[in-house]
């Protein structure tokens, strides 16, 4: 059986729950995770005078929301799974290391921003700067996979280095914004200076973008045996959503940004 | 020990540890994955010679591969990881890399790593990428006909080289149309390649010679035109010799290929003129490995 919290307190403030993982509760009997203390509304508080706590300390932790302000769920977990019932606050999985977190809703602002490692799988739509770093910092998503099965709002994969970011629906502007490596699938359309900055990495678009930043060079209709490497590392992610994509396939690609003697690829699979 | 006429002595094949990789070779079509198979095994038939062992396992199909294009899978073996490592390196950045359409990767997992992208990617002369995806790192080395793609390194095992048999004919017609037939048997089985010319050998050899600069020369026991002048190994009838070698990961891929072929030989029976099987050793002195035939064969 896994353990349960459910939010029984909806308060106005937003809720941090950094600290509440998977690995952190298995050490732990029932009583001493009810007192774990979590911050609310800017005040330090018991976890159980927001959420009952029910079930046994393993791997697996189900996390009920009753609101979508219930931030850093899953922050800096290394391991085990996280599944979330409801709409995530900002910052889920941040810093994320390893392990699963399965949201069965939206994401805020800051999902998996500055992640390393593990599996972020948001079934509904996330908000800014998926991936982003986080304020302050120069890293964006340093490993790991983010499946977003909806939209993304803007900053998408800002300053992202390694790792995967899966977005099947649209992306708002400056996707990709200063990339640094790594990889962002784009299923949907996308907006405004996608690319700006790019140093290196592999922006894949499944749709051809009203425009590009004017730094981004047109490198020609090539046949990237690459490609097919991407493709089926998405294919494990996308199933049958996957773009058929065989190496004999011509697709247009950009290169740049120029801005900065980048080495990235803007590939347009259509 | 008689098998269909054929006599199988009571010997044993004397094969050394080795260190061996194993890498994937893609291309357009099966064709140019086996010319670059075929040009980077090429002058890699003994340690003794040519610093490595190195043949084509076997063809793969596009399933078989990981960007989905027809491939070959190759073998190699050396003395130590750091002969291994340097054959590697240059077979790679000649042969393959030179070869149209072709990409390489990884063929064997495990901690032990040998480069292979990892120190090819300076061809690219600063404008080679790197790719991180599922934990692998490939290389991405513009070249003219596109890209060249090389995983960053492969695994490295421990490994049999060494492997052998005999078959000795009334005729050379007879005793290579027996050792042909076992070639094609024992290239089905996985882990071994046979490194020599289609994978069989005329000029079986001893340890050492008369002169000081050979460390290895004729085996003269076995050379139909020596009987008579020296202790030979040959009845009157036997007019011919010709060995099969094998490598493989261990030693049980050793054995199964042996057997494989032995098999296949004394299919041709005494009517068709195979008389004896023997085998390649060194007195047991020399070699961690004794493949005596009666076991194999068992």
């Amino acid at each position: 059986m896994s353990l349960i919290l459910r939010q029984i307190n909806e308060q106005k403030g937003r809720i941090d729950l950094r600290g509440i993982t998977p690995q952190r509760l298995a050490t732990l009997e029932l009583p001493a995770i009810e007192q774990l203390r979590i911050t609310a509304d800017h005040q330090m508080v018991p976890l159980s005078s927001l959420f009952s706590v029910e079930g046994d300390p393993m791997d697996e932790l189900i996390i009920i929301l009753g609101n979508n302000r219930v931030d850093y769920i899953g922050a800096r977990m290394a391991s085990g799974t996280i599944t979330l019932s409801g709409d995530a606050g900002n910052h889920a999985g941040s810093g994320m290391m390893g392990g699963r977190l399965l949201v069965n809703g939206n994401g805020g602002d800051f999902t998996g921003s500055a992640m390393q490692g593990g599996e972020i799988i948001v079934q509904g739509n996330v908000g800014n700067a998926t991936g982003a770093p986080s304020a302050g910092g120069l890293c964006g998503q340093n490993g790991g996979v983010i499946h977003v099965q909806g939209h993304a709002g803007d900053r998408a994969g800002e300053c992202q280095r390694r790792g995967l970011l899966i977005i099947e629906g649209d992306a708002g502007d400056l996707a990709g914004y200063r990339m640094i490596a790594g990889t962002i699938y784009v299923g949907g359309r996308t907006g405004e200076h996608t690319g700006l900055g790019m140093r290196r990495g592999t922006i894949l678009l499944n749709h051809r973008p009203d425009q590009l930043p004017v730094t981004l060079n047109h490198n020609g209709s090539l046949s990237l045996i690459m490609l097919t490497l991407v493709i089926r590392q998405l294919r494990h992610y996308l199933a049958g959503k996957t773009p058929e994509v065989s190496f004999a396939r011509h697709v247009d690609r950009y290169v740049g940004d120029l801005a900065c003697q980048g080495l990235g690829e803007i590939i347009i699979l259509t | 020990m008689q098998i269909n006429g054929v006599t199988i002595e009571d010997t044993f094949a004397e094969a050394f540890g080795m260190r061996a990789t194993r890498i994937i070779i893609t291309a357009l079509n099966l064709h140019w994955a086996r010319q670059a198979g075929e040009t980077m095994t090429g002058f890699a038939t003994s340690v003794i010679g040519c610093g490595v062992e190195a043949g084509i396992e076997s063809d793969l199909t596009a399933d078989q591969t990981p960007d989905g294009r027809p491939g070959v899978s190759i073998l190699l073996f050396g003395m130590s990881t750091k002969d291994l490592a340097k054959a590697l390196e240059r077979r790679t950045g000649q042969c393959i890399l030179t070869c149209p359409t072709t990409a390489v990767y990884a063929g064997m997992d495990g901690s032990e790593r040998l480069p292979l992208g990892k120190t090819l990617r300076y061809f690219g002369d600063g404008y080679q990428i790197s790719k991180l995806l599922d934990g692998k790192r490939y290389w991405r080395i513009p070249v003219m006909d596109g890209e060249f793609i090389a995983e960053q390194d492969t695994g490295r095992c421990a490994a049999v080289g060494g492997g052998n048999f005999l078959v000795l004919a009334d005729t050379l017609p007879e005793a290579l149309t027996a050792c042909e037939d076992a070639v094609i048997a024992m290239r089905q089985l996985p882990n071994v390649i046979l490194p020599f010319p289609g994978g069989i050998v005329r000029s079986g050899s001893k340890v050492g010679s008369k002169y000081k600069a050979l460390v290895a020369s004729t085996n003269q026991a076995y050379c139909p035109t020596l009987r008579g002048l020296v202790e030979t190994q040959l009845d009157d009838k036997t007019g011919a010799v010709l060995e099969i070698v094998v490598n493989g990961l261990t030693p049980d891929d050793i054995i199964l290929a042996m057997r494989a072929g032995i098999e296949t030989v004394c299919s041709h029976g005494r009517e068709r003129g195979i008389r004896r099987i023997s085998a390649g050793n060194y007195g047991g002195k020399l070699g961690q490995f004794h493949f005596k035939l009666h076991e194999v064969m068992a």
